[in-house]
């Protein structure tokens, strides 16, 4: 058994296109799912007082439910393969990344939830009392400190959604994990181009996570 | 606290360095007794525990595929049958796929491959081939009305292969500018095909005419796009005494006819090409 590490070497262009897919999938799954999660999360959260509001808090707790519980990988093959007997073509970078953000809209719901349980009642009453009105008071209080409680936790989903780009290579869309499976499927150099991808997914989530440690300070400075 | 903390952070450390040290002894070790053991053939090793592990593709029908009950079946899996049977030995079926099939024998989790395992001489750099006992050309499964002939019809259009298979290189070859697709399973080609999401799909023209029989809405098209694909049983490197044996059995499986019946039992037609080159 010997190494040849020429082989990923020579197909660096490959490479280098498919961790590009994979960090813009990532940064747009991240952004549109945290959107969406947060969504979710409120319509949780909200006093279910009358048909609208009941409707919502349903809708949103059997769509987390549902999303939760299923795994990923099936999700993705569904939205691929399955909605074109309802008539829906989906190119598969579209269907990827929807599947991607249907499902970590999810878990980011429930963070977003969490998040916004833990802040005291005190709040919500001193906002009221300053005179802001739910809104803003939601906007500009209770979010914010939320978003603070919670921020290990999206940062941690951050870098669960790169791996879970790994998932799409079902479907072909050529992101690394994608790449790797193909040339190793011309030249059968398996470790050698494995451990090629494991280094460029380290280097990857490393970057992001300093990133991320760095907004963190910036974002939520601990004030003494 | 922090007392607490530092030994169980340094107790874990320790760990994890007695464990690498043990990882690395025994792969530093074993190429010794692996080297020793890969002089032991594999047909020594099955003839004393009297088990044959054979990795089979079960994604592709009717060379292999589960039934209701989830057991193996297929042309390819009665081969396999055949074999363990000679050798008097347990047959132990795992599944593999195109892309995985050659790491499974280099590493000795499987003895042999039964899964329409094509000759080429960049696989034959990695593991050892028998004498072939089943040929195919390449055709193109596509929807009925699509109006694609033929190999020219496919430029410019979206063509699905199954990763690790040879029909990414060929369609390659032909027709530079077509769109290639890799999938998984030969079953997600089928239904990309069916749902438009590729034109036509490039495989084994034994498996693409029973796709199509089994498929309404599809049909083969095209001639071969290739010579003929001689297809044979995967054997790992450095075992001439296996690769012997496992020739021997597809030469009697030929000339007995039993390679000739069994293709029959699955195919529903005689094997269409001859096994010998003429040239």
């Amino acid at each position: 058994m010997f190494f040849d590490w020429l082989t990923p070497l020579m197909h660096w262009k490959e490479f280098v296109n498919g961790a590009f897919v994979t960090l813009g999938i990532t940064l747009i799954t991240f952004i549109s799912a945290f959107g969406l999660g947060i969504l979710l999360g409120v319509l949780r959260l909200i006093p279910r007082r009358n048909i609208v509001q009941n409707a919502a808090y349903i809708f949103a707790t059997t769509y987390v439910e549902m999303i939760r519980n299923t795994p990923a990988l099936v999700q993705i093959y569904l939205i691929y393969f399955g909605l074109p007997e309802f008539g829906i073509l989906l190119k598969p970078l579209a269907a990827g990344i929807l599947a991607l953000v249907i499902n970590n809209s999810a878990y980011i719901a429930e963070m977003v939830r969490a998040g916004l349980r833990s802040i005291p009642k005190g709040q919500h009453e001193a906002a009221q009392a300053i005179g802001l009105n739910p809104v803003n008071a939601f906007r500009l209080v209770i979010f914010p400190q939320a978003i603070r409680n919670i921020f290990p936790a999206l940062g941690n989903q951050l870098i669960m959604i790169v791996f879970g780009t790994a998932l799409l290579s079902i479907i072909d869309v050529r992101e690394l994990t994608d790449v790797a499976l193909i040339l190793n499927s011309e030249t059968f150099r398996t470790i050698e181009i494995f451990v090629t991808i494991t280094v460029i997914y380290y280097l990857l989530t490393i970057s992001l996570s300093t990133f991320l440690v760095f907004l963190d300070k910036k974002l939520f400075p601990v004030k003494v | 606290m922090k007392k607490r903390f530092v030994i169980g952070l340094v107790t874990i450390l320790i760990l994890a360095l007695v464990l690498s040290g043990c990882a690395t002894t025994a792969s530093t070790t074993n190429p010794a007794p692996s080297a020793e053991s890969q002089k032991q053939s594999a047909l020594e090793k099955v003839l004393k525990s009297k088990e044959l592990t054979a990795a089979v593709i079960l994604s592709f029908p009717p060379f292999g595929y589960k039934d209701e009950k989830g057991e193996p079946q297929g042309y390819d899996v009665d081969m396999a049958k055949e074999l363990a049977k000679s050798l008097g030995a347990k047959l132990n079926i795992i599944e593999v796929t195109a892309a995985n099939r050659i790491p499974y024998l280099e590493t000795g989790k499987a003895d042999v491959v039964f899964g329409n395992f094509t000759r080429t001489l960049e696989r034959a750099q990695k593991i050892n081939f028998s004498d072939p006992y089943v040929v195919a050309g390449e055709t193109i499964l596509v929807k009925k009305g699509s109006g694609i002939k033929g190999v020219n019809d496919l430029k410019g259009k979206t063509v699905a292969v199954v990763k690790g298979s040879t029909n990414g290189d060929i369609v390659k070859k032909f027709v530079p500018d077509a769109n290639i697709r890799f999938f998984d399973t030969s079953a997600d080609c089928v239904l990309a095909v069916k749902n438009g999401q590729a034109d036509a799909f490039v495989e084994d023209s034994n498996f693409i005419a029973y796709q199509a029989k089994a498929n309404p809405t599809l049909e083969d098209v095209g001639d071969s796009l290739i010579p003929l694909e001689y297809n044979a049983v995967g054997l790992r490197k450095n075992d001439q005494e296996w690769l012997n044996y496992v020739n021997l059995f597809v030469f009697q499986m030929n000339t007995s006819g039993t390679n000739q019946s069994l293709y029959q039992k699955w195919f529903g037609k005689k094997l269409p090409f001859s096994l010998n080159p003429q040239y």
